[in-house]
């Protein structure tokens, strides 16, 4: 019996030992283990303090700053179709539209199409139903997808430029695309799987259809047979793509005031010029015959005009870096067109703050180009509820040069609404438009504002609208 | 060999194995967390000098490992949490903060994290920290104010609400001080936000209670829980030394020692709508007026 006990007892002792040596072997090799391996590192960190500094600007930046001209939407046929050119409703209508349009844009895949392609897949969207998007100046496409959509601030966006878009159902492959229309020539098809059908805009289409604020509408290319001048010279004169509004059209009258008293305050002139990186303890002021009053620091300077305008100018080294201004330092010292663009919106939200404008006056980014001595220009355009409002000059002008912003002008006024008051028949401004003989080519009319100070009231009207968001009358 | 004998020299074997991976086991855990005594003494010798001193202690430890938390930020959008709090009162003040009313008084949340919470009527908050008695170590005055505090901050519920179910970071909130006024009778809480243990930003949470009754908080509390953890590439204390010194020779500082490294979160919000919750240290020095704070993923000094 003793016996018994003792094989049974030396068998599982040795079973014992057996078990703990595979046991401790594992955990020695697990010990060693790469089940903790870092995933979040030093590059991880670098993109997010960019990401940190953006959310600043992404603040002051929105959908606002990129408003369209006009959304439209339109069944199959012309069953049901519906726009919108200001207001809430433009910008519902635009988020609601937009909704569908990023996912192409972030996530789709692109095809260069040329010019008579895109004319061909244009004349499809018109036929099949659509969303139409006209932008007031051509956008960088990142710029248009995270002001548009901030949660996508962290994709890696492109920078091609969109002055139009349709999203329609692509007859050659039976998918919804969205084709991208640059006046650079430069147009794009994007495609990809993101569970859309025909019916991909009914539900918007039903949802703003007789929407208060929403208008019917044709394009040009539409209106062929009510043209009461000949086809040629009609065509010759007006973009097909160009929006005609269907029905009375009513708008605010608008009277301007120069914001030159809100600026002449103690109180503004520091922020102006802590907004601007002068030192209140360093400058120098000058003041000229005409009232202006001129402070300078160390290669930089600030004017404020007697009328309210404020000019900013560095020489040599000077200026304002676009880290400085968006809170974050670059390790390479390059920083994105969207963080310059982001930059310019952190001058203009603190600017408008400081002159107290009417909410319902936005800046509306109007032109990115470079000048002929290779500085990026960046300009933006007031806008009443999304309407233009067309004047002289910039209301915000900034011109970087690398990474530094070298000048400023800002050309505020504010506006009070006045009652309203019916635009022209948009068929008739653009025969009129058409008939004289030395208007440009390929022109869109736009509701639009002229600033004038001196006018007790201004009332909208249809202006001409050139490439790049320029309008002329 | 008869059977017997095989077995137990099986025995003997195995149990030799045994305590060679035991020994394997506790030597390659002890590496993982120390430096060995030559490492050790290099690295004091290589920093210390010029009047510059690191406490014992601080360089035998290894780094230890923290993760990077994320989760969505705005509690502003998180009209669950707020309604958990009170009634969701229509006052926004330039879209960063959101108040609401409960029955005893108002929370201010801000869109940077912080709060603060005021009862309606008025109440004398005692002044200055002279007078002020330590009161931590009293166990029925410390559970008191302890489930005061997370009755406040309803901490059961919060856990529970629909956008922080998903979180799976242990949040807890932890009482670090305890203070008595005798002369206003109020109690001043000291706490602050841990997730899985570590401490939530360096600011904490103050408290001011009388009479078992919260009259007032404000501090740092992440109201949103994060959602997501993920294993951080920290820096190691001895770079984090190193850097400090080539920091303090920048200076005209003289006979100063680091006596302790903190750990706590700062958070980042990014522009994408994600809350990062970044491990950060901040190195003391026997004098009060000197520290350094590190970002220990970028390695930089804030």
């Amino acid at each position: 019996m003793k016996t018994k006990i003792y094989d049974f007892l030396s068998t599982l002792l040795v079973f014992c030992l057996l078990v703990s040596l595979v046991c401790l072997s594992f955990v020695y090799m697990f010990s060693f283990g790469t089940g903790d391996k870092a995933k979040f590192d030093s590059d991880d960190m670098e993109a997010l303090e960019q990401n940190f500094a953006a959310a600043g600007y992404m603040d002051a930046a929105g959908t606002e700053n990129i408003i369209p001209l006009f959304v439209g939407v339109s069944l199959a046929q012309e069953e049901k179709r519906t726009g919108a050119f200001s207001g809430n409703v433009l910008k519902d209508m635009y988020a609601d539209s937009f909704e569908i349009v990023w996912q192409y844009l972030a996530h789709g895949t692109a095809q260069a199409v040329s010019d008579m392609g895109a004319s061909d897949y244009i004349r499809m969207a018109k036929n099949n139903g659509f969303i139409y998007i006209k932008y007031a100046s051509a956008y960088p496409k990142s710029v248009i997808v995270s002001f548009s959509r901030k949660d996508t601030f962290a994709l890696n966006i492109s920078d091609e430029y969109i002055d139009e878009l349709f999203v329609f159902k692509n007859n050659y492959t039976d998918s919804v695309c969205v084709l991208t229309v640059s006046e650079t020539g430069n147009n794009y098809l994007y495609t990809g799987s993101f569970g859309f059908d025909e019916n991909f805009n009914k539900n918007i289409v039903n949802e703003y259809n007789n929407a208060e604020g929403t208008f019917n509408f044709f394009f040009s290319s539409e209106k062929e047979s009510d043209v009461f001048i000949s086809k040629e010279k009609f065509f010759s004169a007006v973009s097909p793509n160009a929006v005609i509004l269907d029905g009375d059209v009513f708008l605010d009258a608008l009277s301007f005031t120069r914001v030159s008293d809100r600026l002449a305050s103690r109180g503004s002139y520091d922020r102006l010029l802590s907004l601007f990186t002068l030192n209140p303890e360093k400058i120098s002021v000058f003041t000229e015959s005409n009232g202006t009053r001129t402070f300078f620091e160390e290669g930089q300077n600030v004017s404020i005009a007697v009328d309210g305008s404020v000019k900013y100018s560095a020489v040599g080294a000077g200026g304002m870096n676009i880290g400085g201004v968006i809170g974050y330092r670059s390790e390479t010292g390059e920083y994105s067109l969207r963080d310059k663009i982001g930059a310019t919106l952190c001058i203009v939200k603190e600017m408008t703050e400081i002159a107290y404008l009417s909410d319902s006056l936005g800046a509306r980014l109007s032109g990115i180009f470079y000048d002929e001595n290779d500085n990026l220009v960046i300009t933006y355009s007031a806008a009443y509820n999304g309407v233009p409002v067309i004047s002289e000059e910039a209301f915000f002008s900034f011109t970087i040069s690398g990474n530094t912003i070298k000048s400023v002008f800002c050309n505020m006024f504010d506006v009070s609404p006045y009652g309203d008051s019916v635009l022209p028949n948009a068929v008739w401004e653009y025969i009129s438009y058409a008939a004289a003989d030395e208007k440009s080519r390929g022109a869109r009319l736009i509701p639009a504002y002229a600033y004038d100070e001196d006018a007790e009231y201004v009332y909208a009207r249809y202006y001409s609208s050139c490439a790049y968001g320029e309008v002329e009358e | 060999m008869n059977v017997k004998g095989l077995k137990s020299a099986i025995a003997a074997f195995l149990l030799l194995a045994n305590i060679c991976f035991i020994v394997l086991i506790a030597f390659n855990l002890r590496n993982r967390h120390y430096y060995d005594s030559d490492t050790i003494e290099n690295a004091y010798s290589a920093i210390e000098d010029d009047g510059f001193g690191v406490a014992r202690g601080i360089l035998e430890r290894k780094q230890r490992r923290f993760s990077v938390y994320k989760g969505a930020y705005d509690i502003l959008s998180c009209k669950d949490i707020l309604a958990l709090y009170g009634t969701v009162a229509e006052s926004y003040s330039a879209g960063n903060e959101v108040s609401v009313v409960c029955e005893a008084g108002e929370f201010t949340f801000y869109r940077d994290g912080t709060f603060e919470y005021a009862v309606e009527s008025a109440v004398e908050l005692p002044e200055g920290t002279a007078q002020l008695q330590d009161v931590t170590a009293q166990r029925k005055v410390r559970n008191m104010l302890k489930q005061a505090v997370e009755e406040l901050l309803k901490m059961d519920e919060l856990e529970k609400c629909d956008s922080n179910k998903k979180s799976n970071a242990d949040v807890e909130l932890y009482i670090e001080k305890i203070s008595f006024d005798p002369d206003t009778s109020a109690y001043i809480v000291d706490a602050y936000q841990t997730f899985d243990g570590d401490r939530v930003s360096a600011n904490g949470i103050r408290f001011v209670s009388y009479d078992e009754i919260i009259v007032s908080a404000s501090g740092t509390f992440s109201f949103v829980y994060p959602t997501e953890k993920i294993f951080a590439d920290t820096l190691d204390v001895i770079n984090i030394m190193l850097s400090e010194k080539k920091h303090f020779e920048e200076t005209d500082m003289k006979d100063i020692i680091i006596s302790e490294i903190a750990y706590f979160y700062s958070v980042y919000d990014s522009a994408d709508g994600n809350r990062y919750f970044l491990p950060m240290c901040c190195v003391l020095y026997d004098r009060a007026d000197v520290f350094g704070i590190y970002n220990l993923v970028s390695g930089k000094r804030e």
